[in-house]
């Protein structure tokens, strides 16, 4: 045994000097790595997906900071879909990850997809009643966050969406735009502008901007209308009259013939051109809108108003929500209990700070969800890029009416379908009579209840529902 | 000079070839047998799990998502595949040809794409292939007076993909045919030119069973990977996930969404066995068909 090893000893030795080195290194490196051991994170770490909600956060972030030496609060931004791999990643694993973690809606209802103590966020709901915080918030506000009696974030937002349009142009042409009050009205009117203006053969002008690629605007037109396409129980509601009126009106104005809305890649910089160059006529506008407005078209500077909605019915609701952000105080963290208190005091004096709420609508143009501070003087200053109208007071008079939204992890599955039906729907529009609603209405209607049939198959799937294991 | 050989003890061998083995068992061979039995359960990530037998695979069955990306990796894979070929066998011939001058120039130039990347080729195209704003819907207009509103990204999915994976891979196939070709005996074309064969003949009969076993080869790796695509429609499609009526949806990019989006590793363990069943399957029908041919 003593002799073989001897050999097995010699025969390494025999080993060019190269292999040798790298062997001496790759030991080397190892025990320095094991040495060094891991770093040990100080104070409290804040993760965001939005650099002009963190530039609004600096001054109160380092008054914090003075008053808590020992909780000092980092504040650190990652792209959305970075933060989200890394907050899914740590909840699927139970390690830690920051100590607070303000999520954009679309990815976030995937935390609450599982069994509720997989969940990763604390429930909030027992600490907003102890410090008597529910009622001062709109509560359109909460309900994305509100899962089976649990709230998992603090809302930051309401996201009030406004009809922006061209008014140089619109108002040139002799359109008063506050007389539309429906959006059949609203199409009518604007349908004379919608022509070839190059003689080209195509179409250069839209009444609307309508992304038939994302789901987005079309799931808010929808929620405009009162529709719900999966209650927080996970039933899925999409095939209703109500959704199927909606999609038939819009894809009556959608179809190839009298084309009247843009399917343009929204909220980017590419999508400015056509606003600029006047091709969309008229888009929806959520408060935070206006800051991506301001980054990317500052040409519209004084050409563009702002007005509510128009509605689907007379007398029906003239706003509609889209977007929306909570800061949720993950389960598990490096600091465990000893910073979970310091946590929720940073997270309630951040979001409930009146400091705040002004620095963000400056920023961002975002209205708070704090009904307190809705008459705040801030809200009524006239704005040069919207002809001098108070924007932020525009908003917060529509704040009340935003549509209450689901929680459901399905709801992403649902508004993608909704989509698809919408854009089989146009393609069905443009085979048959786009003017023919009734024959609209009842293939919206199929084509939902196929939709529908594949999210209850989705829902019907999951082993975690309560009531659903098997 | 004569050595004395060393006698070694039996177990040096296996001390030698023990950390491949231990790496390949712990990195490989492991996560082949969890990924196994990780099919037999529904999770929410690794943490929550719950035995559901095989009602993964009688779930996929029923799922008409998992079918519309079945359809659209084949159609992607079979077209992508089927054009591909052609062209790079065509290109690689007219680079062959000592009349051309410039060719180094035209191989880097056709071969370049592939050194950017997939991932490179998938965010520019979903930039040029926009409606109105992208780049090939701008030229088309101005030259043949296209629609600027065609909608690549959308109802035309699929071609928007299929020209953006030829524009990526063509190059990269031609420098296969092109290695292939030098192995053609120049003396036996000459012999049949002599004898009155013409181009097509000579390429029928001398050129093209010359190079079959590598054209086979490369069409075997070719649609592997285009049944594995993921990163050109994910990249294209950005923010809007599988696109509108799921015509940008594959198997892996389905895989994906189930495992790392929703959590579910179950399902998407089963959605990734059925996609190395096709592909093994793949493989041992070209292994068939190719049967007495040398690479």
């Amino acid at each position: 045994m003593r002799r073989s090893l001897l050999n097995a000893i010699s025969s390494l030795l025999s080993l060019p000097v190269s292999l040798l080195a790298l062997l001496a290194l790759a030991l080397l490196s190892s025990v320095l790595v094991l040495m060094r051991g891991g770093k040990k994170q100080e104070g409290l770490l804040f993760w965001s997906f939005a650099r002009e909600h963190l530039r609004a956060y600096v001054s109160q972030t380092e008054k914090w900071n003075r008053a808590h030496p020992d909780y000092q609060v980092t504040l650190a931004y990652i792209s959305e879909q970075a933060l989200t791999d890394r907050m899914m990643g740590s909840f699927f694993a139970g390690t830690p990850s920051a100590d607070m973690i303000e999520m954009n809606q679309g990815p976030n209802v995937n935390a609450w997809r599982g069994p509720d103590e997989a969940t990763g966020y604390r429930d909030l709901a027992p600490l907003l009643r102890r410090d008597g915080l529910l009622d001062k918030i709109n509560p359109p506000s909460i309900s994305p966050w509100t899962r089976q009696g649990r709230i998992y974030g603090l809302p930051h937002d309401v996201h009030p969406v406004l009809l922006c349009y061209r008014a140089d142009i619109l108002e040139a042409a002799g359109i008063d735009m506050e007389s539309l009050d429906t959006w059949d009205e609203f199409f009518d009117a604007l349908a004379p502008l919608c022509v070839d203006l190059d003689g080209d053969g195509y179409r250069d002008r839209y009444a609307l901007e309508l992304s038939e690629t994302m789901h987005y605007m079309v799931v808010m037109l929808v929620d405009q209308a009162g529709g719900v396409l999966v209650d927080d129980e996970d039933n899925v509601l999409m095939d209703s009259p109500v959704v199927a009126d909606v999609l038939a009106r819009l894809a009556r104005r959608a179809a190839a013939r009298d084309k009247l809305t843009a399917d343009i890649p929204v909220f980017t910089a590419a999508a400015a051109q056509p606003l600029l160059k006047g091709q969309v006529l008229a888009w929806l506008c959520p408060d935070w809108r206006v800051a991506n407005m301001y980054d990317t078209a500052p040409g519209l500077a004084g050409k563009v108003k702002l007005m509510p909605l128009p509605a689907w019915e007379e007398g029906g609701r003239r706003t509609s929500v889209l977007g929306g952000t909570m800061l949720g105080l993950p389960k598990v963290t490096r600091g465990g209990n000893e910073t979970a208190e310091a946590s929720w005091q940073f997270a309630k004096d951040l979001y409930f700070s009146k400091e705040t709420a002004e620095l963000l609508f400056r920023e961002s143009g975002i209205v708070t969800p704090i009904r307190d501070y809705w008459k705040l003087p801030v809200f009524d200053e006239p704005s040069d890029y919207f002809c001098g109208q108070p924007f932020g007071r525009m908003f917060i008079e529509q704040a009340p009416d935003v549509p209450m939204r689901s929680s459901s992890p399905y709801l992403q599955q649902a508004s993608e379908e909704l989509l698809s039906s919408f854009t089989r729907l146009v393609s069905y529009a443009n085979a048959n009579d786009p003017d023919e609603l009734p024959a609209l209405r009842m293939e919206a209607q199929r084509l939902l209840a196929l939709a529908a049939k594949k999210v209850r198959l989705m829902v019907d799937r999951s082993a975690f529902r309560e009531g659903s294991l098997r | 000079m004569s050595r004395r050989r060393r006698a070694v003890a039996p177990w040096v061998p296996y001390f030698f070839i023990a950390p491949f083995l231990l790496s390949f068992a712990l990195f490989t061979l492991y996560p082949l047998i969890q990924s196994v039995i990780l099919t037999t359960r529904q999770s929410f990530g690794p943490g929550y799990d719950h035995y559901v037998g095989l009602a993964n695979f009688s779930n996929i069955l029923s799922d008409a998502k998992f079918w519309v990306a079945l359809k659209n990796t084949l159609t992607f894979a079979i077209i992508s595949v089927g054009i591909q070929m052609p062209l790079s066998l065509g290109l690689a011939l007219l680079m062959n040809q000592p009349w051309l001058r410039g060719r180094s120039l035209f191989r880097l130039a056709i071969f370049s794409p592939a050194l950017v990347g997939s991932v490179f080729v998938g965010i520019m195209s979903a930039i040029v292939f926009q409606k109105r704003t992208g780049m090939l819907n701008q030229v088309l207009h101005s030259l043949f007076n296209f629609d600027p509103d065609f909608p690549w990204l959308s109802t035309h999915l699929m071609p928007a993909m299929i020209i953006a994976s030829l524009w990526m891979w063509t190059g990269f196939n031609m420098i296969y045919f092109l290695a292939a070709l030098q192995n053609v005996d120049r003396e036996l074309v000459e012999a049949a030119s002599i004898d009155g064969a013409g181009p097509v003949q000579r390429f029928l009969h001398i050129t093209l069973p010359t190079i079959r076993p590598v054209a086979g080869f490369v069409t075997l790796i070719c649609m592997i990977a285009s049944l594995q695509i993921f990163e050109l429609p994910y990249l294209m499609l950005a923010r809007l996930n599988s696109g509108p009526e799921d015509r940008g949806l594959t198997v892996v990019m389905y895989l994906y969404q189930t495992g790392f989006n929703i959590g579910d590793l179950g399902y998407a363990s089963a959605i990734g066995w059925i996609l190395a069943i096709l592909l093994i399957s793949l493989s041992i029908l070209y292994r068939r068909l190719s049967r007495g041919e040398a690479v």
